[in-house]
Formats: structure tokens, C-alpha cells, sequence
């Protein structure tokens, strides 16, 4: 039997939470600057509005003859920037305007300079500014919806404490995860905050598989501490989130290198996720039940 | 009864062989050697293969703003057209009669005049206009007209629905295979084109009013230089007014003749390309709309063989026609879509059968494409592209492409890592994988629902989700065999500790799934859409199919070592 965690392992994960609680609270405090000073990830087209169109050249054309082209259109706020594969003469072009004239009046441009049969017009998506704004307020909604979903959910299935520890986790998750995007300039999309919602999902997930060792034991074990519980909990369930989190990183992997640029936004997200979700668990929802315990289990005596 | 294996088994080749039938279309539609649907097929069971979302499939996604102030507007200048008609008719003395915002503003000299209009004319044909009088300084009367709340909303309501059946209309006219026309909330309009090669083309006859007037052209009253100068003199004051008539015929008013309007024509220069606007003085009476349309086709001139519109009227239209066509014989009438003057042809003679034509320097497609938007009629309001996602054919097909490699990547990483980890058990679980994905595919088809990219990226991630069921399964096994217990013991205590686990895990990433079904659109939808049913799948095969496989081993054959 092939075995990654041998079985009975005492780690006293308990022992280490003031520790990790530094570097959540280093990973969180970072991740809250970063969104501060720059403002948060890049927002995608469905966020910002504008329009954005995604072209393909049969031939090499360089950037800067394409720039002075587009220069011409007198469109303002123009802007381009390679795409996809490095192989491939693909571009990205943005501007603010949205409607009919403007993309013609771009495509009509190019096509006259360097051929209409070398250009490809592959996707283009127009974002007018009442859609924009609509889909930010439904995003942000969609967000809240969720969290609260999750919460009542687990309050309801365990107890309410459950619950917020479990919310708290995802919160934590979820702030770093936005805060990597920040930093590293990953587009704010509608695929992307899709992803932001997944990885709630499976966060929890991974809380909920340790809560319910924890309902277990508290039954089956009821001499022992509560700390001890959740460290008993958590060792007994190791093996299970290292296996799992393995498999659905896998996955992970896969669409991020060959799902092409689209889904890598998308899986992005995911990967951070994938690290937090598990760690936030072990470090973060637990150690919530504990500390709610000492500081609320006592008045009910 | 659920405990039974039979009942399990059976449940499970049901679920099995519906799947089958589900999937027979989506196989046999990729051609290339797989199976056609025999002819007893067709008719009883589902012929439709899995729907591809426009980003895997190309097309185009428009969600268009109608503006229905727009349709406020032009009713109420209908309103105040037939108004002054009537007040020329009984022959009321008023001073001015047009519309300010939404209202229809009457000025008359006197209260005396205000009573007549009241009695005569307002009472009896517009009864139900909100009516206001206003006496100013010096008598004169003014009378402001509005139309209650819930004719207003009524007109916005009609003019959202009658855009939909027009586009409809010009759509199934130019020929899209499964189009989707939809109203969306209060004043939008949502159109789906699959495979759509020329958006370009599409997006000008979805978001054309199309609007059609025929108003004479005055000629005497100004000279062309006086209108030049006058245009130029508002260019200077107010950059850009000659872009919007309505703007420029309020500033020129008091400065051309009352009941006179000024409109362009936007003439190609043939040798600079360039094109110049040339200012029309018409009257502001329309004589004849594209309401008197009976239909409108394509024609090819004799002589030079160009093509031209050719329109028919109606029996009214018609007759109109011909009575305006033969009071002004060599006088110029124009024909004028959207606010643009089209052509001004001299009429040489009184015109009857109510036909016509409108020449101008067109390409077949375009005539074409003017012969639909007028047949089909104008919108009620006009429109603007508020959202548009266009994926051209060569992306669609890119994406599928790469899904499908990253779906199968992923799969072989998640079965080789589950085969060298629990290896029989492991074997167990990617066969389990397998009908899970199976299933997914077969109710994403038997739902109808539409497989987006995103969507492949839900069935990918699925796949390494799914695999948490078999490990917290295989995992209690593990530890019950550690307690010493028999195969069969085992088997039992690993599920039943499982279940409620696995249950509790999948049904939150459920809650994550439906919010963004509700929320998302296109391809979120589309990944919404995949996750949650992959959820149940996820239940049913981690829970039915692969107990069913270890009870078959462990309680029927009685085999009694544990691989897992």
C-alpha cells in the first residue's frame, strides 16, 4: 500500500496556529496593500467597459507599425498589446469608445494598410458603460449571495460557529487569491471572478471534510480536549486533503498550461486557491472554532 | 428497496442506456465514421446534438438599448402633426404648435382660440391628453399636452416588443440558422447569430431604424447659397450640430421659413472617396411614411445594370402617391431613411400603382439589405449596441480544440496518479471517473443546455473533484482496515462513513455553482452549468456505481482482499 502520510500522525497543527497566523496575516496584509496602492487586478473589458478586439495576422507584422496605425484612426485611448502564443501574430487592441463605428473604423484601417485577406478578426467583445456597471454590481452581489449561501449552509449542516469559521477561511483565501491577481496583473473578467466563486466552493469543501471529522470525534471521544479534538481531526484527514488537492491541482495544472489565454485568468485564480484552500483549513477555519469556543463557549455555562 | 443491489444495478443501467440515447445524436453529428441515427430514430427520441455555446461555435451576442424616449417622442410628434392639421382645417388662428421634450406645446392668441382648440379639437380626438393651459402675458394662451404615466409606459412596452419582431423579421429575412431574439428586462433586446462571418454586415441591419419618409423638397424659399451659410453659420456657433438634426433644425428655427426643415444628403465624392453633406430645405410634413410599405425588392436597372430598390405602396399609400406625385410635377420630392436625405428625384409625372424606387449608387448587398430593413419595417425606436461579444469561426474551433486537450491531459494525470496510489482501487475510481464524465456529457445534451469553454474547464475540474469522493471513501477503508475488520465489513463502514461527508462537501460548491448560474451569462453560465451537474453525477457515481462495483466483488463473489 502506497501510503504519502503514514497513518497516525500527531502533528500538532493546534500548537503551530500563532505562527500561522503571522503569515496569514503577512500573506492577507500584503495582498490588502497591493489592492490599495495599485488598485486592484487589471479589470477585464466586462468590468471596465470598452471594447476590445482580438486580431490575427497571416504574416509577421511588428508592433510599432501597428501602434502608428492605430494612431491614425484618431481614436483616443487606444491601445495594443500582443496576445496568445508567441508564435503567433495574434494582437490584442483596446479602446474606451463602444459602437459600430469605432471597431469598424479600426478594422477598415488596418485591413487598407496591411491587406484584407492577411487579418483575421477572431473575437471582439463591446462592453457600453450601463452593462459594465451592471455586471460590477451583480458581480460584487453574486460575491456577497455566495458567501452567505456557504454560511448558512454550514451553520445549518453544523452550527453556526462552523460557519463562520468556514466563512472567515474563504474570506482569507479569497483575499490573497485577489491579491495575487493584483500583483501579478491577471485580468478581473467575468471568467475569472466565475473562478473567484469556485475556489469559495472548493475551499469550503476542504473545511467541511474536517468539521465533519470533528462532529465524529467529539461524539466518539468525548474525554478529550477541544484542541485536542481538531489536532486529532486534522492528522486523521491529512492524507485525504494531500491526495485530493494533488488530483484537483492536477486538473488545475492542465487547463492553465493548455487551456489556451482565455482560461488562464480562469485557472490562475484556481492554483492560488488550490495552496490557501487546504492551508486556510488547517490554520484558519479550526483554530476560529477554538477561539470562538474560549471566548463564547464559557457563558453558557 | 434501495438497499437492494438489483434495484441499484438496474437504476444505474437506466441511467446507463438513457445516456446512451442522449448522446447518439451529439456522436453521430461528428460524421467521420461514427454511427448515423437509424430512421426509426427520428421523431421518438432526441435527434439534437449537445449545443455549443457562440464562444465555442462563433457568432455573434448583441444585447441592444432600445431608446424608448425616442418612441415617446415621435408619437407625440405625430400628435402634434395631426394636431395642426386639424387646427389648419377648422381654421383656428394659432401661433406655433410643436413638441418640447414630452410634451406637445400649442401657443394661441387668444383664450378665445384656446377654447375652440379645447372644444373642437382636443376634446374630441384626444381625450385623453393630460391638458394645461397657460395664459401669458398679452392673452396669449399656451397649452401644454402630455401623455399619462401609463400610455408612456405602454409606448416604451410596445416599442421593446414590436423592436423584437422587426429584427425577428429581418433576421429570418436575411437568413441565420437558429437565431435567438429575446426582450431583455425593461428595454433591452438580446440577439444570438451563430456563425455569422460578416458582423459587420449583421450589426447594420439589426441596428438600423429604418425609417422611411417621403417629404417634398422646397426649393423657392431659400437660395442653396442662404441654406449653405446658414448650415456653416450653426457648424461655427454649435462644432458637429449638422450630426444631429434635431439639435440643428431647433437652432435654425425662426431663421428658415416656419413648417421647414433642413436635412442632409451624404454624397461620395467619386474621385476624392470623400464624402460631403449636402443641406436639403424640405417641408416637415411627411407626405407618405414607410407605414404606406407594402414591400420592397431588389431590382436591376436596365441600362446600366446597377441595382435599385423597388418599392410597392399599399392601397392608401398609393393614392396618396399619386395625388402628391401629380399636384407637383417637377418639383423635387425627398426620400429620406434615418434622418437622411437618400435621393430628391424630380417627379416627371403623376405617378399611379404605387410603385416607385430608390436609386443610388448601390452595391448589390447593400440594396439588398435596404429591401429587407424595409420590408420588415422600422423600429419603433432606435437602438444601440450595449453589449456585443463577436467569436469568429477559427477561435471557436481553437478553443474546442484546446479544451479537449487540457480535459484529456488532465484526465490522464488524475487516472495515473489514482492507479499508482490505490492501484485496484484506483482502477476502480477512474472507471467511476469515466462514468461520471459520461454522464455529464449525456445530461448536458439531454438538458439542452449549452457547452460553453468555461464549460470544458468545469468538466476538467469536475474530473479532479470527483476523485475527492473515491479518496474519502478509499481513505475510511484504509483506516477501517487498520481496525482489523474483514473485506466485506470494511466495504460497508467505508461508504456509510463517507456518505454524509461527500454530501455536505459537493452540495456547498452547489451553492458557489447556482449563484453564478444566476448570475452569469454565456459562458459563465455555461461553466455554472457544468460544475452543477457535475455535482450530481459526482454523488450518484461516487456513491451508487462505485459501491455497487465493490459490493459485486466483496458481497457476491466474496472476494476477501482489500486493494485499495
Amino acid at each position: 500500500m502506497l501510503e504519502l502520510i503514514k497513518p497516525g500522525t500527531k502533528y500538532d497543527f493546534i500548537g503551530w496556529r500563532k505562527k500561522a497566523y503571522v503569515i496569514s496575516g503577512l500573506a492577507v496584509g500584503i495582498s490588502i496593500i497591493a489592492v490599495l496602492v495599485m488598485g486592484g487586478p487589471p479589470q477585464g473589458v466586462d468590468f471596465r467597459g470598452g471594447t476590445e478586439i482580438q486580431i490575427a495576422f497571416a504574416q509577421p507584422v511588428p508592433i510599432e507599425k501597428l501602434r502608428a496605425n492605430l494612431d491614425k484612426t484618431g481614436i483616443s485611448g487606444i491601445s495594443v498589446q500582443r496576445f496568445g502564443e508567441k508564435n503567433k501574430e495574434e494582437y490584442l487592441i483596446g479602446f474606451p469608445a463602444v459602437g459600430q463605428d469605432a471597431s469598424a473604423r479600426v478594422l477598415d484601417s488596418l485591413r487598407s494598410e496591411f491587406g484584407e485577406k492577411t487579418l483575421e478578426l477572431k473575437r471582439e467583445e463591446a462592453v457600453g458603460p450601463r452593462v459594465g456597471k451592471e455586471l460590477r454590481q451583480k458581480g460584487l452581489l453574486a460575491t456577497i449571495i455566495a458567501l452567505l449561501g456557504i454560511l448558512i449552509y454550514v451553520a445549518w449542516r453544523f452550527e453556526f460557529r462552523y460557519g463562520a469559521g468556514a466563512v472567515i477561511a474563504l474570506l482569507h483565501d479569497l483575499i490573497i487569491a485577489y491579491g495575487f491577481m493584483t500583483i501579478f496583473r491577471y485580468e478581473l473578467s467575468l471568467t475569472s471572478l466565475a473562478s473567484l466563486l469556485t475556489l469559495a466552493g472548493y475551499s469550503v469543501n476542504d473545511t467541511i471534510v474536517i468539521f465533519d471529522r470533528m462532529r465524529e470525534n467529539l461524539r466518539k471521544q468525548s474525554r478529550l480536549r477541544f484542541d485536542e479534538i481538531i489536532n486529532l481531526s486534522i492528522n486523521e484527514t491529512l492524507s485525504r486533503s494531500i491526495i485530493t488537492n494533488g488530483a484537483t491541482y492536477l486538473t488545475i495544472l492542465a487547463i492553465f498550461f493548455f487551456g489556451g489565454p482565455v482560461l488562464k485568468d480562469f485557472s490562475f485564480v484556481l492554483l492560488i486557491g488550490g495552496i490557501t484552500g487546504t492551508y486556510s483549513t488547517v490554520y484558519i477555519a479550526s483554530p476560529i472554532l477554538l477561539l470562538w469556543k474560549q471566548k463564547f463557549g464559557k457563558k453558557k455555562k | 428497496m434501495f438497499k437492494s443491489f438489483n434495484f441499484r444495478a438496474a437504476l444505474v443501467g437506466v441511467a446507463f442506456l438513457a445516456s446512451v440515447i442522449f448522446l447518439m445524436p451529439t456522436l453521430s453529428s461528428i460524421g467521420h465514421g461514427m454511427p448515423k441515427l437509424p430512421a426509426w430514430w427520428k421523431g421518438a427520441l432526441p435527434e439534437d446534438p449537445i449545443h455549443l455555446g457562440l464562444d465555442l461555435k462563433g457568432g455573434i451576442h448583441l444585447v441592444l438599448g432600445v431608446e424608448t424616449e425616442k418612441a415617446i417622442e415621435s408619437t407625440l410628434d405625430g400628435i402634434s402633426a395631426d394636431i395642426r392639421q386639424m387646427l389648419k382645417k377648422s381654421g383656428i388662428n394659432y401661433l406655433e404648435i410643436e413638441r418640447q421634450g414630452l410634451k406637445v406645446v400649442i401657443l394661441l392668441p387668444d383664450e378665445a382660440a384656446a377654447n375652440k382648440t379645447q372644444k373642437d379639437i382636443l376634446d374630441k380626438n384626444y381625450p385623453r391628453l393630460a391638458l394645461t393651459p397657460v395664459v401669458k402675458e398679452g392673452g396669449e394662451v399656451e397649452m401644454h399636452l402630455a401623455l399619462s404615466e401609463k400610455e408612456m409606459a405602454e409606448i416604451r412596452n410596445y416599442s421593446v416588443r414590436q423592436g423584437v419582431e422587426t429584427i425577428r423579421n429581418r433576421i429570418d429575412q436575411f437568413g441565420v440558422a437558429e437565431p435567438v431574439i429575446q426582450r431583455q428586462g425593461e428595454d433591452r433586446i438580446l440577439i444570438q447569430l451563430p456563425g455569422i462571418n460578416d458582423p459587420k454586415r449583421a450589426k447594420e441591419l439589426i441596428g438600423r431604424t429604418a425609417r422611411l419618409e417621403f417629404k417634398m423638397v422646397d426649393e423657392n424659399s431659400l437660395t442653396a447659397e442662404k441654406l449653405w451659410a446658414l448650415v456653416g453659420q450653426a457648424e461655427t456657433e454649435k462644432p458637429g450640430i449638422s450630426d444631429d438634426p434635431e439639435a440643428l433644425n431647433k437652432w435654425l428655427t425662426g431663421k428658415i421659413p416656419a413648417e421647414r426643415m433642413v436635412l442632409f444628403q451624404k454624397v461620395r465624392d467619386a474621385e476624392t472617396g470623400r464624402t460631403r453633406s449636402e443641406p436639403f430645405l424640405l417641408q416637415s410634413a411627411t407626405v407618405l411614411s414607410g407605414d404606406a410599405l407594402r414591400d420592397a425588392g431588389v431590382r436591376l436597372d436596365r441600362q446600366f445594370g446597377t441595382p435599385y430598390v423597388s418599392i410597392s405602396l399599399n392601397e392608401m399609400g398609393a393614392r396618396v402617391f399619386e395625388q402628391v406625385t401629380g399636384e407637383n410635377v417637377k418639383r423635387r420630392l425627398a426620400i429620406i431613411l434615418d434622418n437622411n436625405v437618400h435621393s430628391a428625384p424630380v417627379i416627371q409625372e403623376r405617378i399611379g400603382g404605387g410603385q416607385a424606387s430608390i436609386t443610388g449608387r448601390f452595391t448589390m448587398e447593400e440594396a439588398t439589405d435596404l429591401a429587407i430593413v424595409l420590408r420588415a419595417g422600422a423600429l419603433p425606436a432606435p437602438v444601440k449596441i450595449e453589449e456585443e461579444r463577436m467569436v469568429g469561426p477559427s477561435l471557436g474551433k481553437d478553443s474546442i480544440r484546446k479544451g479537449m486537450i487540457a480535459l484529456v491531459a488532465g484526465a490522464i494525470l488524475v487516472f495515473a496518479f489514482m492507479i499508482i496510489y490505490y492501484r485496484v482501487g484506483g482502477v476502480v475510481a477512474v472507471i467511476v471517473l469515466l462514468f461520471n464524465m459520461f454522464f455529464m456529457v449525456a445530461l448536458l445534451a439531454g438538458f439542452k443546455a449549452t457547452l460553453t469553454f468555461p464549460g470544458i474547464a468545469g468538466i476538467i475540474l469536475t474530473v479532479g473533484m470527483a476523485v475527492d469522493a473515491n479518496v474519502l471513501i478509499y481513505e475510511r477503508m484504509r483506516e477501517e482496515i487498520r481496525l482489523g475488520k474483514t473485506a466485506r465489513a470494511v466495504v460497508e463502514a467505508g461508504f456509510e462513513k463517507a456518505n454524509l461527508t461527500i454530501i455536505d462537501a459537493n452540495l456547498t460548491t452547489l451553492v458557489a455553482g447556482l449563484v453564478l448560474f444566476q448570475f452569469g451569462t454565456g459562458p459563465v453560465r455555461g461553466f455554472a452549468v457544468t460544475l452543477s451537474i457535475g455535482i450530481f453525477t459526482t454523488l450518484f457515481t461516487a456513491l451508487i456505481i462505485s459501491r455497487l462495483i465493490f459490493e459485486y466483488f466483496y458481497f457476491r463473489k466474496g472476494a476477501k482482499t482489500l486493494y485499495v
